[in-house]
């Protein structure tokens, strides 16, 4: 297979996987008035009516996030033809315009299995059955800087992947407290599916022409259900034991595991004045304790310095043959190696905080400007976005959200739309319409991967009980 | 009906929307893998190469057998030539001698009588006359002999062997005694060319051309012969016209002669009668052929083949020639021993030549000797003509280090005895003389002009870059030189075959610097490799060419060059180019 069949393939399957994934909660939507899942972005929010999700079409979301785009990985050479960043007519300059320091990639999808909103008299009450995935990984600059410009030093100490799977079981309570406040909370019930970490403490490759110096150190977790290692006598990885699998197999694995935790989500809104609210929110502040199947993987603190070969010329220096072990210490020295295969781990989610701010038009408050601050705290995965909006409530049942938002990735577009009459809830929008502003002719972005697709179907029941209640006939 | 109509207008126009948001440039179909650029800058560091010792520098440096080192394991030259031997052999030959063909005789000069004895009576026993002078015997020694070699051209003095025979008698017919008289107090003389041996018995030596007779000696008739012992003939004292009067041609022309007196015995008497008596004495002389022992004699240097003794040292710039290099010897130290068993000393002059340089080496001074005990000279020349070895005799000669630079295709070593036609030597007839000389050239450092060449070849790399374009690459290394010689460096690539690949030019920024080991000099090296193809090689050819650092070198065994910190560096990248149309 050439090169051009391997890209190709790398990039299908990047696609399949963006596309087979839910994002992070849809932040265009925090102002979006009908928006029934507000909740999962401030538990104090409550949705204009009660809902219940239509299994899988509740919410179907699509996207990624990170700043890394197509054009600043290929360029048209001007015959018709595209060519990687690596051809000789693309300048490092234009190519490291595109690249940051860190340059992260996160994919989650949040699938809700069962969805389910009622308002009980001044409360709002949600259950929740989701499937989560999250998936992120980081890609240091100093790694395409290395291959572009051939820098001295490779840094991938913050190179790191980590992917969990969970099951989420969660309530949610949301009550007005007066006329202006308004509180919420969610307590969730966490399954551990699956857990696979590795990160490297440190990773650096010092180029230098005396000497080239590896420092390596990494550590790791590893669990899947009936997935186990097999590992040579120093602990190297050197294939995986995977099972038939069944579903007496998947009973007797999901049975047995003991990957439990739990977690809130808090938030509040405030109406400053009539046309005013402010709204804060903390979601994921919880845990999972790993105690089944779990794997430890480490790379021990090691240097490896190649300082060249000594002797060569004599006869009995054999510069291949050092190569070649030179290259199997640097493998051992940056491969994981299985420590432990019982280990336990208290695993913290990652937290989100959203703090956002809404000013209605005092003189038509179907319109309002929105500012909503995003940060996820997740170690070298962080990323923030402060995103303002406009909404406009054009009907009870019919409502607009556009956005624009800075963050870690870069600049968005948003925009949704939000059809929510009653007894149907119907959604679809984007946090980003720049990835659809340029794209190739398979239809991929171009300028940026980095949106939210979401669009679902609810069915929606009980009292309205929104911001615009029906004006009295009296 | 209407909500169709907006469901396709708005359809419609999210597709037209969609469209217009396609980027005709970007078609992922479309992407050419075929050429990248990488590396830019890039180096690695490929480490030291072992210490290079001397010997491996310049292939089998250390083969030569004239190339040793000493306990310090400093190398030094020593070249030691075959032994010049010559034979000289003078012919053998003899002086012949001399015989009278016809007695000579004399009379007493007055008559002899018994003045007691009375006719008719019996003489008296034990009455002896009174003695009477006889007439003085002259005996002319003629000799011409011919046969002399003619390679002696001069003869100053002859150890001979020979006897002298004077035969002394009376003619009984003119006397009735049984025998006659002779006085003690006669005298016997003799040239001066004729060295006397030791005194015949009953004589005495009062000088030396005299034998005087010292008891009264009876002569019977038919004869007594007196026999002188000849020891020597000095030819210096011969008269003008005798002795080698020309090459071969021996001619003396002797006196001998006798006086004396004599007298009769009563007791000898045989008949009656008491006189007067006047005896005829009848004498002989006899001269033996001369064994010549030794001979101070003038020769034809010519004729013996004693005129130069020449050596070439052809197996010197064999030697040192396949070393491709210039051999500039500082400390050039030619020793040599002479030893010769020629009876005299000679002086010789010798000289040493080369197409480019001729060297006086002055007067050597060959001592006498003798089969079995030659004579024996040891010199040592150098430039400065200092630091002989013991018992030799240092000798200066300006220049002298330039002797074997460059290396001459052959070193003429002459010697020249020093001696004219006038000279003369002590020599025996019939032997052969040997004069044997051996020397070595040796040399314990290298001056400036001192060059050497080699070539050393780094294989097994491997570099094989044929999918990649690399215009240039660069080997950057430190050249840790212990070596008190500066090296110039020429580079070439190979292939896998040995085959100087064209394709690459090699360029060596600068030359290694020599030093010490004590002091090593580090020296910076860039090796640029161009190639106007795919930069593909298996080895590095490098030449060495080397010269002194100083004007006084000294190679140590322990010296070496040694290339560290070597690294691999790509100036410009290195763009690799795929198969598009690989499946």
């Amino acid at each position: 297979m050439n090169m051009k069949r391997i890209a190709i393939s790398i990039l299908l399957a990047f696609a399949c996987v963006v596309s087979a994934s839910a994002q992070h909660n849809f932040r265009t939507g925090y102002f979006l008035d009908g928006y029934i899942y507000k909740h999962k972005l401030n538990p104090a929010f409550a949705s204009d009516r009660g809902y219940f999700a239509i299994p899988i079409a509740g919410q179907i979301s699509a996207g990624v996030e990170t700043n890394l785009s197509l054009s600043t990985l290929l360029y048209p050479d001007g015959n018709g033809n595209l060519v990687t960043f690596l051809s000789p007519n693309v300048s490092a300059e234009d190519f490291m315009k595109g690249i940051q320091t860190n340059n992260p990639l996160s994919i989650n999808a949040d699938l809700p299995v069962l969805s389910l909103g009622f308002h009980a008299g001044k409360s709002f009450n949600t259950i929740d059955l989701s499937l989560k995935t999250d998936v992120r990984t980081n890609l240091p600059g100093s790694l395409f800087s290395w291959a572009k410009q051939s820098a001295d030093v490779l840094d991938l100490s913050d190179f790191g992947l980590k992917g969990d799977a969970r099951l989420e079981l969660s309530y949610g309570y949301s009550r007005s407290i007066g006329e202006k406040f308004r509180l919420g909370f969610k307590l969730k019930f966490l399954a551990g599916l699956a857990k696979a970490s590795y990160e490297m403490d440190k990773l650096t490759l010092n180029m230098d022409k005396d000497a080239w110096r590896v420092a390596a150190k990494g550590n790791g977790y590893f669990s899947a259900p009936g997935i186990g290692f097999i590992t040579d006598d120093a602990g190297a990885i050197t294939g995986f034991d995977v099972p038939a699998y069944d579903m007496a197999l998947i009973n007797e694995l999901l049975l047995e595991s003991r990957n439990f935790g739990g977690a809130i989500d808090l938030g509040f809104s405030y109406d400053i004045l009539s046309w005013l609210t402010l709204s804060a929110s903390v979601t994921d502040l919880g845990f999972i304790n790993w105690t089944t199947g779990l794997s430890r993987l480490e790379s021990a603190d090691s240097t490896l310095e190649y300082a060249g070969f000594e002797n060569i010329g004599d006869e009995g220096t054999d510069v291949g043959a050092e190569f070649e072990t030179l290259g199997n210490d640097l493998l051992q020295m940056i491969s994981p190696k299985v420590t432990s295969n019982e280990e336990t781990l208290m695993d913290m989610l990652s937290m989100t905080s959203h703090v956002g701010l809404e000013l209605r038009l005092p003189f038509y408050k179907r319109f309002s400007i929105g500012a909503l601050g995003t940060y996820r705290l997740d170690g070298p995965y962080s990323w923030w976005e402060a995103r303002a909006s406009a909404n406009w409530a054009l009907f009870r049942w019919l409502s607009f959200s556009a956005s624009y938002a800075q963050s870690t990735y870069g600049e968005s577009y948003g925009g949704a739309i939000n059809f929510h009459p009653a007894g149907l809830n119907i959604f679809v929008g984007l946090d980003s319409f720049k990835p659809a502003l340029n794209l190739t002719k398979q239809f991929i972005p171009i300028d940026s991967f980095n949106t939210n697709i979401v669009a679902g179907v609810n069915l929606a029941f009980g009292k309205y009980h929104g911001r615009f209640p029906r004006k009295s006939k009296k | 009906m209407k909500n169709y109509l907006t469901k396709s207008i708005f359809t419609l126009a999210a597709a037209a929307c969609m469209c217009s948001c396609v980027n005709e440039e970007y078609d992922i179909t479309k992407v050419k893998f075929d050429e990248i650029h990488i590396l830019d800058n890039a180096s690695a560091p490929f480490g030291a190469t072992k210490k290079f010792m001397l010997n491996e520098l310049f292939a089998d440096f250390e083969t030569y057998e004239f190339l040793k080192t000493d306990n310090d394991g400093n190398y030094y030259i020593e070249y030691a030539g075959e032994r010049i031997s010559t034979e000289i052999e003078i012919p053998d030959f003899i002086f012949n001698g001399y015989s009278d063909e016809n007695p000579h005789e004399t009379t007493v000069n007055e008559q002899i009588y018994f003045p007691q004895i009375v006719p008719g009576i019996v003489i008296s026993p034990a009455i002896t006359t009174k003695p009477v002078a006889f007439d003085k015997l002259t005996f002319h020694v003629e000799l011409n002999q011919t046969d002399i070699p003619t390679e002696i051209i001069g003869v100053k003095y002859a150890d001979v062997e020979s006897n002298l025979i004077i035969s002394l008698g009376y003619d009984p017919s003119s006397l009735p005694f049984s025998k006659i008289w002779i006085s003690k107090g006669a005298t016997l003389r003799f040239p001066e060319w004729i060295v006397l041996g030791k005194a015949p018995d009953g004589f005495e030596k009062p000088d030396s051309q005299t034998l005087t007779l010292s008891d009264d000696l009876s002569v019977s008739s038919s004869g007594t012969q007196i026999r002188v012992l000849l020891d020597a003939i000095d030819f210096t004292k011969m008269p003008e016209g005798q002795g080698l009067v020309e090459p071969g041609a021996l001619r003396l022309d002797a006196e001998v002669t006798v006086e004396g007196s004599v007298y009769l015995s009563s007791d000898d008497y045989q008949n009656s009668g008491n006189g007067p008596f006047s005896p005829t004495i009848i004498s002989h002389l006899n001269m033996e052929p001369m064994a010549i022992q030794s001979v101070s004699a003038a020769l034809d240097l010519k004729a013996i083949g004693y005129t130069e003794f020449e050596a070439t040292f052809d197996d010197l710039s064999e030697g040192l020639g396949d070393l491709d290099a210039t051999i500039d010897l500082t400390g050039l130290r030619l020793n040599f021993g002479v030893s010769s068993t020629i009876p005299s000393s000679v002086d010789i002059s010798a000289i040493l030549e080369t197409s480019a340089n001729r060297y006086d080496l002055g007067l050597i001074k060959l001592p006498a000797g003798s089969e079995g005990a030659p004579g024996m000279a040891y010199y040592s020349i150098s430039e400065n003509g200092t630091g002989a070895p013991e018992n030799y005799t240092n000798i200066a000669v300006q220049n002298f280090n330039t002797l074997l630079s460059p290396i001459p295709e052959s070193v003429k070593f002459s010697l020249s005895p020093s001696f004219s036609d006038n000279s003369y030597l002590t020599i025996i007839p019939g032997s052969a003389y040997e004069l044997n000389i051996d020397y070595s050239f040796s040399s314990n450092a290298f001056g400036p002009s001192f060059r050497i060449g080699s070539s050393m070849t780094f294989d097994g790399l491997g570099v094989n870059f044929d999918t990649a374009e690399i215009p240039s690459a660069q080997i950057t290394l430190n050249a840790v030189n212990t070596l008190p010689i500066n090296f110039s460096i020429a580079a070439q690539t190979v292939d896998s075959e040995g085959n100087i690949t064209d394709s690459i030019s090699a360029d060596v920024s600068s030359d290694i610097k020599g030093g010490t080991l004590e002091n090593p000099a580090v020296t910076p090296i860039t090796l640029s490799l161009r190639s106007n193809g795919p930069l593909m090689f298996d080895g590095l050819i490098l030449t060495f060419s080397a010269a002194s650092a100083s004007d006084c070198a000294v190679l140590n065994k322990a010296q070496y060059l040694q290339f560290t910190d070597m690294a691999l560096s790509l100036p410009d990248g290195a763009t690799i180019k795929f198969d598009n149309n690989e499946e």
